[in-house]
């Protein structure tokens, strides 16, 4: 298995917010991804604001800058998922299937790591993936998420 | 927790440095917070896994691994692709 690394921004935005990064399966080169790390933080001027973040599962990626996933070896092949940042259109999430939620201070980072086994895994079906999207009332700073997987 | 799922940091320029311990639910795949100090009791427990569960009742009340609905998923997915190849033609 492979492992590649992608990141996103985005601009912060009121509920239910603008989706930082997507990563999804498409029909051409159809696998699993096991995500194994989350970097979440702001990367605007630091204040005093809590964003509610969200990690949840999508069926479709909607409308999204294209993010090519930059491989840990060079040696390895190109990943074979579609990886989005900066969305204008958002997925289509489905309810009750988040992942991962938070509160997180803006002037904090976040990191999660998975132990091996217990990674977050996307089904190998077109367009079946993951958003991570966060929001806030009135604040309106930039946020940048990373993100680690194998294939 | 011994062996614990995942391990989560919150760093804070303003605060003391936040560190904590996950677990991902053997049947839906989130990523559940585990609070220091909490027993083995204390969060739910599918027999049949042998794993932890998140909060959810459906993930306490019916036994469906996440590996199994990924196969079911792909499965469909399978099934539609045929389908539209079948209309196509």
């Amino acid at each position: 298995m492979s492992n590649y690394s992608i990141s996103g921004n985005n601009t912060l935005t009121s509920t239910p917010g603008d989706t930082v990064l997507s990563l999804v399966g498409i029909t051409a080169t159809l696998r699993r991804s096991y995500t194994y790390e989350f970097i979440l933080g702001n990367e605007g001027v630091p204040a005093d604001n809590v964003l509610n973040w969200k990690v949840a599962r999508c069926t479709a990626e909607g409308t999204a800058t294209e993010v090519i996933p930059t491989r840990f070896d060079l040696a390895d092949a190109e990943s074979g998922m579609n990886v989005g940042e900066n969305h204008t259109g958002e997925p289509t999430y489905t309810s009750t299937e988040e992942i991962l939620e938070f509160p997180l201070n803006t002037r904090a980072t976040f990191r999660w790591v998975a132990a091996p086994g217990s990674e977050i895994v996307t089904p190998s079906t077109n367009e079946a993936g993951y958003g991570i999207v966060a929001f806030h009332a009135s604040a309106t700073t930039d946020i940048r998420s990373t993100a680690l997987f194998r294939e | 927790m011994r062996n614990p799922g995942g391990y989560l940091l919150v760093i804070d320029p303003g605060a003391p440095t936040h560190e904590q311990d996950t677990f991902t639910c053997i049947h839906c795949n989130k990523v559940v917070l585990v609070k220091p100090g909490m027993a083995i009791t204390d969060f739910a427990w599918c027999r049949k896994c042998m794993k932890p569960v998140c909060e959810k009742e459906v993930c306490q009340v019916r036994c469906l691994p996440w590996d199994r609905q990924l196969e079911i998923q792909e499965a469909r997915g399978k099934l539609h692709r045929a389908m539209d190849k079948a209309l196509r033609m």
